[in-house]
């Protein structure tokens, strides 16, 4: 929303068309005159010019009026300006003649220059609600007189001189916004708080230069509407400024009207002028074109007496100042990096197991929920640094988000193939979200538990991850295994064959092995299968995971039991695919009911079998223990129909 | 990037080196004057332009014969005294007078022609006497006569002539042996009375001085500001200034500030309202002026 801020009718007549401190307005750059707080929306450089001219008669002068730069940074706004085009001249026509003999005449002239030619201006936002200010001016005031030097030697004569007063100024003031909600601020700013001038020697010079008498303005802006807006200025000299401005969207840019009128108490009459303007504001760079018009005849000459005694304080808005035509133009550059998405809210929904590396690929650990901050549809990236397990950031699948609106982000992990660590590590993760490659938007950082590399979840189905983890291990072991047994290979019979590996293997296994059962119940610690032959022992999980291993590793499929219970510790036993169709069951021995058929992925029978690798006596006992328990639980009992026995399959 | 930024740049710049300065605003000041310098030399007592406090002018060598009527109010210290003026020249101009080294016109012989009556008062004659200095020596010569009457403040032992302001003065001519008579009237002008004010009176640098008087507005309106010198108590004139009769100058502190304080003691500043024409009388120009004077002499301060 425009508003128009304050002008100093008397003391401080700005040329910016549509003077403004709110949010969305014509940038107030170039604000010097009317905003000595400098309060200030730009977001990092902006440039601007304003070029027109006086309109008297038929002529037009046109000139550059000012051209200015501004840099916000960190909350600090700096601006500085050249106004070139700020000078008011008068020109004494005396109608002073001087007679230098011969008849050769010549005419005085006075000349009176007011000139600003340099000011800068500094604010700092305080915090969300006021900013303060300040800016500084530099003035000239020269003045140059045309004389005749009578010279009394041995003739009298007359030499022509130029008699030159030229006194800088320099003018401070300072001033607070103060922002009441978003549609609504209040300012309040020194006139002529400080003026550092030279004195006139002279008591002709000294009633010729600017007035500068200390002045307080106060001034409202009202957002009535959304892109209108209605501003009031009051100078205790008397002198007021009041305005309208509306502005329209229409898609890429807004464009509107301003109109304002002032009064001030030396120009007649007591409404001195109007200010019209029209507005185009982009993203970019803002454009208007200005109309100051004055109420009372302007004319190119006036006299001199009625100079001298009001004087002016104001070089740009007086009552000796014609009616003006402008184009300001403002260029705003933004290099820094805008932030377009935030985080709102980060949840870890599953803890990290390092075991279980895959999971982590197809399901995210962390949810995050980020809103879009910009008008535009973009593109969020996640991605996340956890130290001291990863070396890289590991990115996320990106998700677009609407303008202005929230959505949910997932982010996934790569479990580092050498992550090792036997100790659960509490580390901490940084989430960082981002709309461009080159910048991070947000980022949040939270604390993360990595367990071990043994850390199990208690589900089951993710002991296949334990299986999986440790093949190259297993296949050897099993390999070196068979070796020893090539004889008894060659001579069974194919169909055979894999049972009979798995019944070897079963037997080399668990010779020197031990049932251990887990003390922090089986719910928090796996062991490798590598591990497991290692230690000589583990409990069921441990067993079920290391024989399944030793199967899957020589290319034996495998399946896990997991019988649930209510509150009681759970238990896994092993399933091994024989290969064998129903019809070859006999090779297996008269007892069908140590067998089960399965369908494989064409949709055929294949016999498995239960094994209970912590039976830990041979394989026919295990297999008859085995097959025993799955009799009862999972089918006599119907675990299977009602959920408390479950078969995994590791692949 | 860049090239926003050079566009950024040129924008300006075109619009810079397209430009003009804002025009002034002029300011009328009805403070009008034009001035010369009369008195080229300060050694002079009495040059070529007859300054003196009748305040009859160089004019004179241009014209046959001179009419000048004036009304004199000198003002000195407090005390004004009223001269009533009146002279007539009659130039032989086949007899003219120059300065011997320079060989400057000063002046023609006179002759006396007729009898000369103004208001029916007889004319008196009484020597033309001009006085200058060349080259360093002070030169008093007589050219002749010329027909004067004289009063000082009334008094009877003066001639009775009065001068009247704002009035009908008649001149009457009677010729010796059988020239051409002539008698007309001469219209003299409001008398002026005018006072001064120094502005900025401690600082030599920045005196000025403020003239006020009774203005009429008459076209020939002009003021002779002069010195008084310290040595002898003679006049002598600086500048001429032509202004308007509105009733207010201000003598500027530039043409003030060099006058040599060492010589001079006052300031003689004459205001004169003069009325002045040209007659043809029997082939020969007459150029007739009446004015009024008011000198007034202060101390410089």
């Amino acid at each position: 929303m425009i508003s128009l801020s304050e002008i100093y009718s008397q003391s401080a007549l700005g040329l910016n068309p549509v003077n403004s401190i709110s949010e969305l307005s014509f940038s107030s750059i170039n604000s010097i005159e009317f905003n000595p707080s400098n309060y200030n929306t730009i977001k990092d450089w902006v440039f601007s010019f304003t070029f027109g001219g006086e309109v008297l008669s038929d002529n037009f002068n046109s000139s550059l009026y000012q051209v200015s730069a501004g840099k916000k940074f960190n909350g600090h706004y700096l601006q500085l300006r050249y106004s070139p085009g700020f000078q008011k001249e008068f020109v004494i026509k005396s109608e002073q003649q001087v007679i230098y003999g011969n008849d050769n005449k010549s005419t005085l002239e006075t000349r009176y220059f007011y000139k600003e030619l340099f000011s800068a201006g500094y604010s700092y936002k305080l915090n969300e609600k006021i900013s303060t200010g300040l800016n500084i001016k530099y003035l000239k005031e020269e003045f140059y007189k045309d004389i005749v030097t009578t010279i009394f030697s041995d003739t009298v004569y007359f030499i022509p001189e130029t008699e030159q007063n030229i006194f800088s100024n320099w003018k401070i003031d300072f001033g607070f916004v103060w922002n009441l909600t978003r549609d609504i601020n209040l300012n309040i700013c020194s006139v002529n708080l400080l003026n550092i001038r030279e004195n006139a020697d002279l008591n002709e010079y000294q009633n010729l230069r600017l007035k500068h008498n200390k002045e307080l303005l106060v001034g409202v802006n009202y957002n009535l509407a959304d892109q209108f807006n209605f501003n009031l200025s009051y100078e205790t000299n008397s002198s007021f400024i009041f305005g309208l401005n509306a502005l329209h969207n229409f898609g890429p840019f807004n464009a509107g009207l301003s109109v304002s009128g002032f009064h001030d108490k030396i120009q007649k009459p007591f409404f001195a002028g109007i200010n019209l303007s029209g507005l185009i504001i982009t993203k970019y760079f803002d454009i208007a074109l200005t109309w100051l018009k004055y109420f009372s005849d302007r004319t190119a000459s006036y006299n001199l007496n009625e100079f001298k005694e009001q004087g002016i304080s104001n070089i740009i808005n007086n009552q000796f100042s014609n009616d003006k035509i402008l184009l300001n133009a403002v260029f705003k550059i933004n290099t820094l990096n805008e932030q377009k998405v935030k985080f709102l809210d980060i949840e870890i929904i599953k803890s990290i197991y390092p075991a279980l590396s895959d999971l982590y690929l197809d399901e995210p650990f962390a949810k995050a929920r980020v809103i879009n901050l910009t008008d535009t549809k973009i593109e969020v990236k996640p991605s996340i640094r956890i130290n001291n397990f990863s070396n890289e950031v590991l990115s996320s699948s990106p998700v677009a988000v609407n303008a202005f609106d929230t959505a949910d982000v997932n982010y996934y992990l790569i479990i580092p193939e050498n992550y090792r660590s036997t100790n659960p590590d509490l580390t901490y993760a940084d989430f960082l979200i981002s709309a461009s490659n080159d910048f991070i938007d947000d980022e949040i950082q939270k604390p993360l538990l990595i367990n071990s590399i043994n850390a199990w979840d208690g589900k089951v189905i993710n002991l296949r991850y334990f299986i999986k983890n440790d093949l190259d291990f297993s296949v050897k072991y099993s390999k070196n295994i068979l070796s020893g047994y090539k004889t008894l290979l060659d001579s069974t019979i194919s169909s055979l064959l894999t049972f009979r590996k798995a019944e070897i293997i079963f037997n080399s296994f668990v010779k020197n092995l031990t049932y251990i059962a887990d003390p922090r119940a089986t719910e928090e610690y796996v062991q490798y299968p590598q591990q497991t032959l290692e230690l000589k022992g583990g409990d069921c999980d441990d067993l079920s995971v290391c024989y399944s291993s030793l199967l899957e590793s020589i290319g034996i499929e495998t399946a896990l039991i997991d019988y649930k219970s209510d509150g009681s510790i759970r238990h896994v036993s092993v399933l091994l695919n024989t290969k064998l169709s129903p019809g070859q069951g006999y090779l297996l021995g008269a007892n069908d009911t140590k067998y089960f058929l399965r369908k494989n992925a064409k949709g055929d029978d294949e016999i498995w079998i239960p094994v209970e690798t912590t039976s830990l006596t041979d394989f026919d006992d295990a297999w008859s223990i085995a097959s025993a328990k799955f009799n009862k639980d999972a089918i006599n009992n119907f675990g299977l129909i009602t959920g408390k026995v479950e078969i995994i399959d590791i692949y | 990037m860049k090239r926003y930024f050079y566009t950024l740049l040129i924008i300006p710049l075109f619009f810079y080196t397209a430009c003009d300065e804002p025009a002034p605003t002029e300011l009328i000041d009805n403070d009008s004057f034009e001035v010369e310098i009369i008195g080229k030399d300060i050694e002079n007592e009495y040059y070529t332009n007859g300054y003196d406090t009748s305040g009859v002018s160089n004019e004179i060598l241009n014209y046959s014969s001179v009419i000048s009527l004036s009304g004199i109010k000198i003002t000195n210290n407090g005390r004004t005294d009223n001269i009533s003026s009146a002279q007539v020249y009659i130039f032989d101009k086949s007899k003219p007078f120059r300065s011997p080294i320079n060989n400057i016109l000063l002046g023609y012989e006179t002759i006396i022609p007729g009898i000369i009556r103004f208001d029916n008062i007889v004319a008196r004659l009484s020597d033309y006497r001009i006085r200058f200095r060349e080259a360093g020596t002070l030169i008093d010569t007589v050219l002749g006569k010329k027909y004067e009457l004289f009063n000082l403040n009334n008094r009877p032992i003066f001639d009775p002539f009065v001068f009247k302001y704002d009035a009908n003065i008649n001149f009457n001519y009677n010729a010796f042996l059988g020239g051409q008579n002539s008698s007309f009237e001469i219209n003299t002008p409001k008398e002026i009375t005018g006072t001064i004010k120094f502005i900025n009176n401690g600082n030599q640098n920045n005196l000025n001085i403020e003239i006020n008087w009774n203005g009429e507005s008459v076209n020939n309106f002009y003021v002779i500001l002069g010195g008084i010198k310290s040595i002898n108590n003679k006049a002598f004139p600086f500048y001429k200034i032509k202004t308007n009769d509105d009733g207010r100058l201000i003598i500027p502190d530039y043409l003030l500030k060099n006058i040599p304080r060492n010589k001079f003691n006052k300031f003689a500043i004459s205001l004169i309202r003069k009325y002045s024409g040209v007659k043809n009388l029997n082939s020969n120009e007459l150029y007739v002026a009446s004015q009024s004077v008011h000198t007034i002499l202060v101390d410089i301060p």
